[in-house]
């Protein structure tokens, strides 16, 4: 037997163009899962997403991990249409583009995201996977 | 530092826990750096410490807690702990301790220096003030705030030595009366993928408290700051590592931080210069 102690594996944000699914639509969650102004993390596709519902009723998808500090969006709060990461409240929008942040007086131009196409069809929640 | 875990544990002074917990003639075993330490206090109330491996490391007791020094390059202590007057008077308390563990790297410990921006969202504790100074193996991070939380006119001063060994002072106005403490974050990485926190608390005694009322006011002092750090448990344990994260004109000196925290994952002769900052605000 070792004497190394058990490592845990990190969470990482996988390269979707690594992944084994094909291109096309893919199934994350069922409707009911993701209720208006909640969000959910998928780890079942390509990448980790973080998936929401918006006030409108929409739903919005991101890559999971913030590209500022790396915390899971899925674990911050839906704010109108967009969602704020917990660990400093940036604000994400559908685009990939970050909207707002509370402590600072302007947005990097740096501050994107990659944003991926949801729809909903019969109580399905799909997302598109197209590689590059 | 790239995105990869860093290749080694840090080189530096780690506290093994409080003197108090290594009883004469009594061996502990301690899990850390990916190994079995075997620590002893021996009946001439000295401590040794065996790491196996065939290696001796050196150890040192200091500020209520003992320590021993990892260096991958087996090199001898380059820096010690600054003796704090109040771990060694009547006027204090002793540390009340808690420790946890955490499954990431422990470089994700260090970003909260210089991380500004977390305090808000994440503690729902807003400053004023807000300072950082790197010299040599010191970081150090000043904060002013007046929090309906934390206390009023409430001032910080926390010291990082070394990667894994920082002290706080604070002090604040609760209830129209000053309240100083002093608090110990140390930790020890278990492996490269998890470590644990061990935590201290003291406070400077207000005259006419019982025994007893110091202790379950140190203890409240704990469970506040148990449960801040449970805040920071519960991102560092669902996030990624952004090695070179974008960041805005309100976060603090993250990218200097974090190279002056990998002076300690190199070896001595590959140190960059140019790590110091003078104490600056941001």
């Amino acid at each position: 037997m070792s004497d190394k102690l058990t490592s845990y594996e990190l969470p990482i944000q996988k390269d979707p163009n690594d992944s084994h699914l094909r291109d096309g639509w893919h199934r994350v969650a069922a409707s009911n899962e993701i209720k208006n102004g909640e969000a959910i993390q998928v780890d079942d596709f390509a990448t980790q997403l973080v998936v929401w519902r918006g006030n409108d009723g929409n739903l919005r998808a991101l890559d999971l991990y913030c590209k500022h500090m790396g915390a899971a969006l899925s674990c911050g709060e839906v704010d109108g249409n967009g969602i704020r990461c917990p660990f400093h409240s940036w604000k994400w929008n559908d685009e990939g583009n970050c909207e707002d942040i509370p402590y600072a007086k302007r947005i990097p131009p740096k501050a994107v995201t990659r944003s991926w196409q949801v729809k909903e069809e019969s109580d399905d929640i799909m997302v598109l996977l197209k590689k590059v | 530092m790239s995105e990869q875990l860093p290749d080694r544990f840090p080189r530096g002074w780690f506290v093994l826990g409080h003197q108090r917990d290594f009883e004469v003639e009594t061996t502990k075993t301690i899990y850390a750096f990916n190994r079995k330490l075997l620590v002893t206090r021996n009946s001439n109330n000295s401590i040794s410490l065996d790491p196996g491996q065939g290696e001796s490391w050196p150890t040192l007791e200091i500020n209520q807690m003992v320590m021993c020094w990892h260096d991958v390059e087996s090199g001898e202590p380059d820096y010690q702990p600054e003796k704090i007057d109040a771990c060694y008077s009547d006027e204090w308390s002793d540390y009340g301790m808690a420790s946890f563990l955490v499954k990431n790297n422990c470089r994700e410990l260090i970003d909260n220096m210089a991380d500004k921006g977390h305090f808000g969202p994440v503690h729902q504790a807003p400053f004023e003030g807000f300072w950082n100074e790197a010299k040599g193996h010191t970081y150090t991070q000043e904060m002013t705030a007046d929090s309906p939380i934390l206390g009023r006119d409430l001032f910080s001063k926390a010291t990082y030595e070394g990667p894994a060994y920082m002290t706080t002072y604070m002090s604040a106005l609760q209830e129209g009366q000053k309240v100083e403490s002093r608090l110990l974050v140390s930790h020890l990485p278990l492996t490269l993928t998890s470590f644990e926190i061990n935590f201290g608390v003291m406070v400077k005694k207000i005259p006419g408290m019982t025994a007893e009322e110091e202790h379950e006011y140190v203890q409240g002092y704990i469970d506040a700051n148990n449960f801040a750090f449970g805040q920071d448990v519960a991102i560092w344990e669902n996030k990624i590592y952004i090695a070179d994260p974008v960041v805005c004109d309100g976060d603090g000196p993250l990218h200097k931080l974090r190279k002056w925290y990998g002076q300690f994952l190199v070896n001595r002769n590959d140190i960059p210069k140019g790590l110091d900052m003078e104490k600056r605000e941001f």
